[in-house]
């Protein structure tokens, strides 16, 4: 989508599906790391209609907006990019007075799209929104390289796989032409009498069946994904291994290669630091949450240089085993 | 991607084809976590349906790998259908006694310290300078020494077969008396020595205790 921009700029949607999971305070958090770090990062608030990110970061009044762009007020999107207190830190705001900004028509989501993956900073971090809309969904595949964040609540997992599915299916409809996607949705619900076709993952296997040079493409496009899971707001009882075991799911079921960036304990001192409108990272930077977003960012930077393929952990208990049955 | 009704038990399991039944046990249990009713990973991830389906393709699987026969047997279709390699099937290695302490600092602790050749298993009483110690009447520390390096073997290999402390063997061949112990555990270790050494432990521990119980200075001049 994004060729040789993409070289330069790093951009990482970060969605999750559920509201009320952290995706703000985390965009918030990592672009601050970042920036601390001496990339030039900016965050962009794309939760249009419902823009907070300015708040976490430290800005209360944010000038323009986003929908400047989009209703043409600036031409230029560079314009709309404001300086935050932290330096190296850049920020776009979506708040806006226009209501009706939730509601964008696809060339203006086009022209928009095309703009942001045309900005020149290291690191582009987009805030989403809740939810599975178009939008959503068309700014997570703004690159192949989103971030997922979860908690670990039922709840929010699975309005996790039904973003994963949702992006899963709207990469299917934008490799295939539009006829060839009505006709492989047609012969979906043929096969299956109308009630496994929401499957996505069906859709490809039936298109693999029907077509196999197609199917195989599709699922090179697919395989081309690196997206990212955080697990946010994680209480010290529940299981450590829930983000290791998602990622192993999706990429044994839907083929998908996510990987696990880590846990982020949760902590009532965010609450307060949000309230407060004060940094938590800068307030509280002794605690483990604090240091779990250290570590995620850590990790995060690691991974873009070298792309290790994450092993399972579950390996290790093999690993030590062979070693004492060879000794 | 295979679906997963595709897949062998195997890669249902995410297991190895040479995995041992401990790995198939505890992949099993992984499997559990993330396909149970009750896991909170596959949640809303499968259809109802879709799920018992997984549930009883992983409990076949998981009962045939367990056990050793059904295992073989399910192998032995996977290498006719050419999905496995015969060299990749898991077999049951016989547990050594694994040496702990690596006294000679090879870094190679896995092999076994005693040298079981010919050389040293056949009795040495052929070889002529033990002939020759053998011949005498009593026998000294040096003495066992000079059979022990005519026979090439280290204190270390004895030290690792005896369990008797290195300090207290060197105590034995340097004759040095005060360090010895009782007479009674003196006499058993010269006999574990002896028998490393394939020497008749009953002959050479009377013959040293002889020495090692005479006055101080006989020992110590004869040469």
């Amino acid at each position: 989508m994004n060729g040789e921009e993409n070289s330069i700029t790093n951009i990482w949607p970060i969605g999750g599906g559920k509201g009320g999971s952290g995706k703000t305070f985390l965009t918030g958090s990592l672009g601050l790391l970042l920036a601390r770090q001496g990339l030039r990062t900016l965050v962009i608030d794309a939760d249009l209609g419902a823009a907070n990110l300015h708040t976490v970061i430290g800005v209360a009044y944010p000038g323009r907006t986003l929908s400047d762009f989009v209703n043409r007020k600036i031409e230029n999107l560079e314009d709309a990019v404001m300086k935050t207190p932290v330096p190296n830190l850049f920020f776009i705001s979506g708040a806006g007075d226009n209501l009706d900004v939730a509601n964008l028509i696809h060339s203006q989501k086009r022209r928009l799209l095309r703009a942001i993956s045309k900005l020149p900073y290291e690191h582009i971090l987009l805030d989403l929104g809740a939810g599975t809309s178009f939008n959503t969904i068309d700014f997570f595949l703004i690159s192949n390289t989103g971030i997922f964040v979860t908690t670990p609540e039922p709840t929010s997992i699975e309005n996790v796989y039904r973003l994963i599915r949702s992006v899963y299916l709207r990469k299917i409809r934008q490799v295939l032409r539009e006829e060839a996607f009505r006709e492989l949705l047609k012969k979906a619900v043929m096969r299956s009498n109308g009630t496994s076709a929401k499957n996505p993952e069906d859709m490809l296997r039936i298109l693999k069946a029907c077509d196999p040079i197609q199917g195989e493409l599709l699922e090179e496009s697919l395989r081309s994904f690196r997206f990212k899971l955080v697990l946010n707001q994680l209480r010290k009882q529940d299981n450590h291994q829930l983000g290791t075991l998602i990622c192993r799911i999706c990429e044994k079921h839907l083929g998908l290669r996510v990987q696990f960036l880590g846990n982020i304990l949760h902590d009532d001192r965010v609450h307060d630091a949000v309230c407060r409108k004060v940094n938590f990272l800068d307030k509280y930077p002794y605690t483990q949450t604090a240091t779990d977003l250290r570590e995620f960012c850590h990790r995060f930077l690691a991974e873009r240089e070298d792309n290790p393929p994450a092993g399972p952990p579950i390996e290790r208990a093999g690993e030590t085993i062979q070693i004492t049955a060879n000794g | 991607m295979k679906p997963f009704e595709e897949q062998n038990y195997y890669e249902m399991l995410d297991l190895p084809t040479s995995a041992s039944p401990f790995d198939v046990r505890h992949a099993y249990k992984t499997a559990l976590q993330i396909y149970g009713d009750d896991s909170p990973v596959s949640y809303s991830f499968f259809s109802r349906d879709t799920r018992t389906g997984i549930l009883a393709n992983l409990e076949k699987a998981f009962l045939t790998l367990i056990n050793d026969q059904s295992r073989m047997e399910y192998d032995r279709s996977l290498i006719t259908a050419g999905f496995m390699d015969e060299s990749e099937q898991y077999r049951t290695m016989p547990k050594k006694p694994i040496p702990i302490f690596d006294l000679e600092e090879t870094g190679n602790i896995t092999r076994m310290v005693f040298p079981h050749t010919e050389k040293t298993l056949c009795p040495p009483v052929g070889h002529p300078v033990v002939r020759e110690i053998m011949s005498k009447d009593s026998l000294t520390g040096r003495d066992l020494k000079r059979i022990r390096l005519e026979l090439g073997i280290t204190l270390e290999q004895i030290v690792e077969i005896t369990k008797i402390r290195k300090g207290l063997l060197s105590a034995i061949e340097e004759d040095r008396r005060e360090e010895l112990p009782s007479m009674f555990h003196l006499k058993s270790f010269v006999r574990a020595y002896a028998d490393c050494l394939r020497l008749n432990a009953d002959e050479v521990s009377a013959r040293y205790l002889k020495q090692a119980s005479a006055p101080c200075d006989a020992g110590a001049t004869e040469p």
